[in-house]
């Protein structure tokens, strides 16, 4: 059963330290984006990667529409993962979506994590009376229905516009993976994420989280980051990234590797 | 090459197949060597039942009678079959060509994409005995779906009116229908997931996949809550739910409203089937808010109490509703504390009978209920459940499937396909499939159809290029592929870029920043060699006149067009990543720096501006092809046919001169990372270089092909043969080359220690001790007689050690410019930069015309480093603050020191044969130095010195401010010797604050008020001596930084510690030509202060440029603002003239060659 999930979703343990790392990615992309990072990790932890179940790398036969209707499931698989591998402890850094869903694993699981690193995170990306998520609805619906009518021109119009800085290797990379996913899945998780409101939960957090958040960011606004720091139950900490870009761990690998280590040390 | 008519046959199925053996047939009867698709669609149209002709008779144009169109038709193909060439004999079945094996592979691909067969393509996938999709067969439709696209054919049906569009479309619609119909047979393709474990039918036999994850069981209206807050209520302990998020008000309220709907089902655990509720939301909230009345409490909670004994299910659940209730504004504190206990009671009487939920919006509003009422979750026994999700509205949550989905993949199936099986496809396919999208403009095309005998020759060599991983970015392909609209908004990009640059050019400012903008956005094949190119117009630039000028700026936008070519309709296929290496193509490399040139017109400056002859070889290959390539107007073209004889001759006496050098640069060229010489044969190469190779090899076919297409002229012809020569040559033959290159550094050898030195000094003017040390070194290990390696090893690792960072960096650029020949074989990093010290406008890095964070955006250190590597070859690496390196830089360094090669963080691996290494660092062991504390200037505030502009401020000394500074004036009297201006005159003196405010003065005095001074016996004039004590025991100790020290320096050749330089010496220096500059113009009367950071900004320059440059500096501008000062202010007696930075203002232009504002601003 473990093992099914361990390769169903191609969990890989690398490095040779002794504490824990988990690496998750964000939506439309898979491990691969923690690829320039990674070696920075390696000499000091284990740095356990995996692809969400929406992946292009993994077979679209693993995803349920039944079961990934909320990030809940998400967060089962994760901590099955964890529990699999045997680890009682780690650090856990997650991008986007996975730093949704590190919050909610943290929240059910407060031992297990020592500390939350989340990369342009955001417990709502809707904006609300006293709230500036940095999308309406409205437009929500638009994007959708642009990825409907056609997922590779939106595929093609997003990724540049989300990895934000003039990184042509990042944009690339990005619509590589962005576009492995089936769109129909894309779309589906896409739904799970803007429904999702982690905004009255972020209280229960009582695990220490670090917030890195890019200056330009075209998912998350800035005040968000702000937002988590305030809201979120444990110590926190927000480092702005003087860098533009909704996936710095491809924009700028370098920078953001020197940060995570200060966050991690910390 | 082509395919064998078995081998296509099995890719078909049996109709298909018939079609194909028709098409054979034809191609036989006509004595033609291939069957095309020509030859297909001439068999389809004659088949009984063509599902072809029904198409055409569909979508034939109204306007004519359909006989005369079919006519027509059959006319226009008859013509084109008979063009095609015939065989000499007979072949029994004419093989099938390339295009028309590409178009079976398109509709392969596309099949596989269809939603007909998604599942049996997944039933493929998840037996791995059949994985290959060549399993997949053609089915006819598809095929002449994919034979439509074909541009030879679609041209056929357009000369006889037919649109292939519409012919496509007229095919399609039967299969809409089929679409239609198979719903009912099998399930809806992307919801097969759903379907799997619903019911009997087709779906269930699929699910061979056993779905890994737990928690489906229960599932049954999809809502993941529902579950969650049933398993909450089956447990024995925080048996009660309180749901906690934005939406779980809205939950509950569902999730009761089926418990009261059903009573009972799946819903829940079966044990609490029966569950009633109880909904006393309201009146809480009349209790707690109005009037309170304890009665009415309490025979509520009573009659809920009897609700409960008297049910029969397992229990009540007690819904109070929201908890903000309780804690809102202007609640009844005695009312809340009532409601509080009587539910506890209720919990503590009934035991298991009663289940309390409640909902919460924010955490926050439970924190603050539970600081009023501290055992609240204890006696209320509650269970915090998070609620991240609404209750999805199915309809809405799932993808409307049938109708909407499958469209994007039958709208953009040649696209879609084409992107996911390119990896199958032959290089030829690759081609045709771009061709099918009508709308590439003609250009591309023309561009196109030059790349295409390359690429048959690609064929014959059998040296398949993995299209996939070239093309395994969508977004390129799509480029590449899309309709015009994205061209043409490309080209508009270029056209605008080429606008600004040319315009940056006409203001005489071509500066980085425009490089910057367009070196982002070309892909890193065009970027590199920026640095030398920007040098060159630089070059140009000073020659400028308005003639030059023009030509430059149509070269400008010819280099534009043949960028936009190259970029958005060419040479998409070089991916930055793996290829990166193989797309160093020369030609393009050397392409920018050749249009520069060819602005100049004067080839002389062709090879002294890069005096690495490697750069310069590939300049005139790049030269002569680009400007071969282009289409010159008849007076441009003489001229660039001049250049490029010119240039040949150039390189032909160079050869004939500097063999040796010559030879040596071809080493380099050898070496894999930047091989011209992957042009030809190299077996023995490791995969990544072999695969360098295919690539290169494609980019110099490029040029080959646009060569012999667009000029055939006696030039080019000895281009080519040049060309030749080279690759010939450049395999390397490993030991001649090697012999020469031994021959040549043979020049370095022990006597040639000297030759080394005496410029160094020379240049650097201090440090002598550190000099000879470094030039012992280089020479040792030029020899390649060096202890730790083999004779093939001459790369060169140095450590500089201590304070003097700016003689450090100083010293490696000259060894550059002594060893390689020039400054442009410099590569500076600095591996601190993440740390937050990098300072992009000092004077210092001025020389770096970007920031070190825009060079690295994207990549890592260590890609930078093995990117200009694999550019300049031969240049000396200058890494600053090693023990700053990040752990990545650290294992690629470590490992390039043990063996060699220098490897990215992609593995790739680049020799480092000829280059030296510099790292420096400020720690030397244990004791890290710093510049002397009570040092005026010290290192560090002159290398952070910022090229502000300067400002000269003229005011009145009023005397008394003057004085109260005086007891600060301690150095005065130490220096007062070194002031040669008598005491009664007045003099220019320093003031010293804490290194840590640097807004020290520079004041000059009136010697009476320097007499007036008390010393300041806090500062001992002694510390010179005790500091410098220091850095006389040269003590390396190994446990300072474990990496640094043990593994990494101790590997190197040579350590050399470089001592502090004496700032305040050279400041003294400098003041005193300040002073006599002062004195000559206004004469002895006025005061000069000088602030600390303008003489910081001059010790900079100093240091970069050299005292005279400066001592110039001093005569020519500030003399003359002193003059512009004196007419203006009429300086007299008690005037003070003031020198001061102005950081708020951009820095301005800069005096040339000296790293100072060439204009002071007077006011």
């Amino acid at each position: 059963m473990g093992q099914t999930l361990l390769d169903a979703l191609n969990v890989r343990l690398v490095g040779s330290g002794k504490k824990f790392l988990v690496l998750a990615h964000g939506c439309g992309t898979d491990q691969s984006a923690w690829q320039r990072i990674l070696p920075y990790f390696l000499p000091n932890y284990k740095v356990i990667l995996y692809d969400l179940v929406c992946a292009g790398s993994v077979n679209p036969d693993c995803f349920d529409f039944r079961r990934y209707t909320s990030l809940d499931a998400y967060v089962d698989d994760l901590l099955r993962i964890l529990d699999a591998l045997g680890v009682d402890r780690c650090a856990y850094v997650g991008h986007s979506v996975s730093a949704m869903i590190g919050i909610l694993a943290s929240i059910r699981r407060p031992r297990l994590f020592s500390k939350l690193i989340l990369i342009g995170a955001s417990p709502r990306f809707l904006n609300d009376s006293n709230y500036h998520g940095g999308f309406e609805r409205a437009e929500i619906d638009e994007v959708f229905s642009a990825m409907e009518a056609n997922y590779e021109a939106w595929v093609n119009g997003f990724a540049p516009l989300a990895v934000g800085a003039d990184v042509p290797t990042a944009v690339r990379e990005f619509s590589r993976t962005l576009f492995n996913m089936r769109p129909d899945i894309t779309l589906f998780v896409s739904r799970t994420v803007f429904n999702s409101d982690l905004r009255g939960v972020l209280g229960l957090v009582r695990v220490p989280c670090y917030i890195i958040q890019t200056a330009k960011d075209v998912s998350v606004p800035a005040s968000v980051a702000t937002y988590l720091e305030s809201h979120l139950g444990g110590r926190n900490t927000v480092e702005m990234l003087n860098i533009e870009g909704h996936l710095p761990h491809l924009s700028a690998p370098a920078l953001l590797a020197q940060v995570l280590l200060r966050a991690l040390s910390r | 090459m082509p395919t064998s008519v078995s081998t296509a046959r099995q890719c078909l199925t049996q109709e298909a197949e018939r079609a194909l053996k028709e098409a054979v047939a034809v191609a036989r009867r006509r004595c033609h060597s291939q069957t095309t698709s020509l030859h297909a669609v001439s068999a389809l149209l004659s088949l009984p039942s063509s599902p072809l002709r029904e198409a055409c008779g569909r979508a034939r144009n109204s306007a004519y009678p359909s006989r005369v169109q079919f006519k027509a038709l059959e006319l226009c193909l008859g013509v084109s079959l008979d063009r095609l060439p015939s065989s000499p004999q007979r072949v029994d079945e004419p093989p099938v060509s390339n295009s028309f094996m590409a178009a079976i592979k398109r509709s392969q691909a596309n099949q596989r994409r269809q939603p007909e067969n998604f599942q049996l393509y997944q039933q493929q996938q998840t037996t791995p005995s059949s994985s290959s999709i060549s399993t997949v067969k053609v089915e006819l439709q598809n095929l002449i779906l994919a034979i439509l696209d074909d541009p030879v054919v679609s041209r056929v049906f357009s000369e006889a009116g037919f649109r292939s569009c519409d012919v496509k479309m007229g095919i399609l619609r039967p299969v809409h229908q089929l679409l239609q119909y198979s719903r009912y047979k099998g399930p809806p393709m992307f919801l097969c997931n759903l379907n799997s474990d619903q019911g009997p039918g087709p779906g269930r036999g699929r699910g061979a996949f056993s779905f890994p994850f737990l928690g489906c069981t229960g599932v049954l209206d999809g809502d993941e809550n529902f579950n969650k807050i049933g398993e909450i209520l089956v447990r024995k302990k925080g048996r009660n739910p309180l749901l906690v998020g934005e939406n779980a008000l809205d939950t509950l309220r569902n999730f009761l409203e089926i418990v009261q709907k059903r009573g009972r089902g799946g819903l829940y655990p079966a044990e609490l089937a029966g569950l009633g509720v109880i909904c006393i939301e309201n009146e809480v909230m009349r209790f707690v808010t109005e009037k309170y009345d304890e009665n009415l409490v309490k025979l509520r909670f009573e009659e809920v109490g009897g609700v409960v004994e008297s049910c029969v299910g397992p229990g009540v659940v007690i819904n109070f509703g929201d908890l903000k209730v309780l804690v809102g504004e202007g609640v009844h504190v005695g009312g809340v504390s009532h409601v509080v206990r009587e539910l506890a009671r209720l919990l503590e009487l009934h035991g298991g009978k009663v289940w309390l939920v409640g909902a919460a919006a924010k955490y926050e509003t439970f924190l603050r209920i539970l600081n009023r009422f501290p055992s609240l979750d204890k006696d209320w026994d509650l269970h915090l459940l998070p609620i991240t999700s609404p209750r999805p509205p199915m309809a809405e949550t799932y993808p409307r499937s049938r109708q909407s989905m499958p469209i994007p993949y039958s709208g953009s199936s040649i696209v879609y396909s084409s992107l996911h099986s390119l990896s199958h496809y032959v290089a030829d396919s690759l081609l045709f499939s771009v061709m099918t999208v009508q709308n590439l403009i003609e250009c591309a095309q023309n561009n196109l159809w030059q790349l295409q005998p390359k690429v048959s020759r690609f064929l014959l060599m059998e040296s398949f290029v993995p299209f996939g991983g070239l093309f395994s970015t969508s977004s390129g392909m799509t480029s590449l592929l899309d309709n015009s609209t994205q061209c043409a908004s490309r080209c508009h990009l270029c056209s605008d870029r080429c606008k600004r640059e040319v315009n940056a050019l006409l203001n005489g400012g071509f500066t980085a920043s425009v490089a910057d903008q367009f070196q982002f956005s070309l892909p890193s094949w065009l970027q590199m060699d920026e640095p030398s190119t920007i040098k060159g117009l630089d070059v140009v630039k000073a020659k400028d006149d308005s003639m030059v000028m023009s030509a430059k700026a149509t070269g400008l936008e010819k280099k534009w067009d043949s960028i936009c070519q190259r970029l958005h309709y060419t040479q998409q296929l070089p991916k930055a990543d793996t290829y990166c290496v193989g797309c160093k193509v020369p030609t393009v490399v050397g392409f920018q720096v050749a249009e520069d040139r060819k602005g100049n017109a004067s080839d002389n400056s062709c090879n002294n501006t890069n005096a690495s002859s490697t750069q310069s070889m590939k300049n005139i290959i790049a030269c002569t092809a680009v400007s071969l390539h282009q289409n010159y107007t008849p007076k441009q073209r003489t001229s660039s046919a001049e250049i490029s004889k010119s240039m040949n001759v150039n390189f032909g006496s160079k050869l004939c001169q500097k063999a040796s050098k010559v030879e040596d640069d071809l080493g380099g060229l050898g070496s894999p990372p930047c091989s011209l010489s992957g042009s030809s044969v190299d077996d023995g190469r490791t995969s990544p270089a072999s695969a360098t190779s295919v690539t290169t090899d494609l980019g110099l076919g490029i040029h080959f092909a646009s060569l012999s297409r667009e000029l055939d002229k006696p030039t080019n012809q000895s281009v080519i043969d040049l060309l030749q020569d080279f690759s010939d040559s450049s395999p390397a033959k490993d030991d001649v080359v090697t012999q020469s290159i031994i021959s040549h550094t043979a020049k370095f050898g022990l006597e040639d220690f000297k030759a080394i030195y005496t410029p160094l000094t020379k240049r650097i003017g201090r440090q002598e001790e550190a000099l000879s040390v470094i030039s012992q070194t280089v020479a040792r290990c030029r020899t390649g007689n060096e202890k730790r390696r083999g004779t093939s090893r001459r790369d060169t690792w140095f450590s500089f050690l201590g304070p003097d960072t700016l003689c450090m960096k100083k010293t490696a650029i000259a060894l550059a410019e002594i060893i390689y020949g020039s400054q442009e074989c410099f590569i500076y990093v600095d591996l601190n930069f993440q740390h937050g010290s990098i300072n992009p406008n000092t004077v210092c890095n001025r020389r770096e015309r970007n920031g070190s964070d825009f060079i690295f955006r994207g990549k890592t250190i260590v890609d930078y480093i093995a990117e200009e590597l694999c550019k300049r070859p031969l240049s000396v690496v200058f890494l600053e603050n090693i023990d700053k390196a990040d752990p990545l830089a650290r294992n690629s360094l470590s490992k390039a020191v043990r063996t060699g090669k220098f490897s990215d963080s992609y593995g790739r691996e680049f020799g480092i044969g000829n280059t030296i290494f510099i790292t420096t660092s400020r720690c030397t062991g244990n004791n890290i130095l710093y510049a002397r504390e009570n040092a005026r200037y010290s290192e560090e505030n002159v290398s952070r010195a910022k090229g502000w502009p300067i400002q000269m401020l003229v005011g009145f000394d009023l005397g008394d401010n003057v004085i109260s500074r005086d007891s600060r004036m301690l150095d005065i009297t130490r220096k007062g010797d070194l002031n040669p201006i008598p005491l009664s005159k007045r003099k220019l003196t320093g003031t010293t604050e804490t290194p840590q405010q640097h807004q020290t003065l520079e004041m000059a005095k009136r010697a009476y008020k320097a007499s007036n001074m008390s010393l300041d016996l806090n500062l001992p004039a002694e510390d010179i001596e005790i500091s410098n004590a220091n850095w006389d025991t040269e003590t390396v100790s190994e446990d300072s930084e474990a990496w640094m020290m043990d593994d990494f320096i101790g590997q190197l050749d040579q350590t050399v510690v470089f001592k502090p330089f004496d700032f305040d010496a050279l400041a003294d220096k400098m003041l005193q030509k300040i002073t006599e500059c002062f004195h000559q113009i206004v004469g002895l009367e006025g005061l000069l202060e000088i602030d600390s950071k303008v003489m910081e900004q001059i010790l900079a320059a100093v240091c970069l440029s050299g005292d005279s440059t400066v001592e110039d500096w001093i005569e020519q501008v500030l003399g003359r603002a002193f003059v512009e000062a004196q007419k203006r202010y009429n300086l007299s007696l008690r005037s003070v003239v003031k020198l001061v930075t102005c950081e708020g203002l951009l820095p301005e232009e800069q005096a040339p060659g000296v790293f100072l504002p060439g204009r002071i601003i007077v006011t």
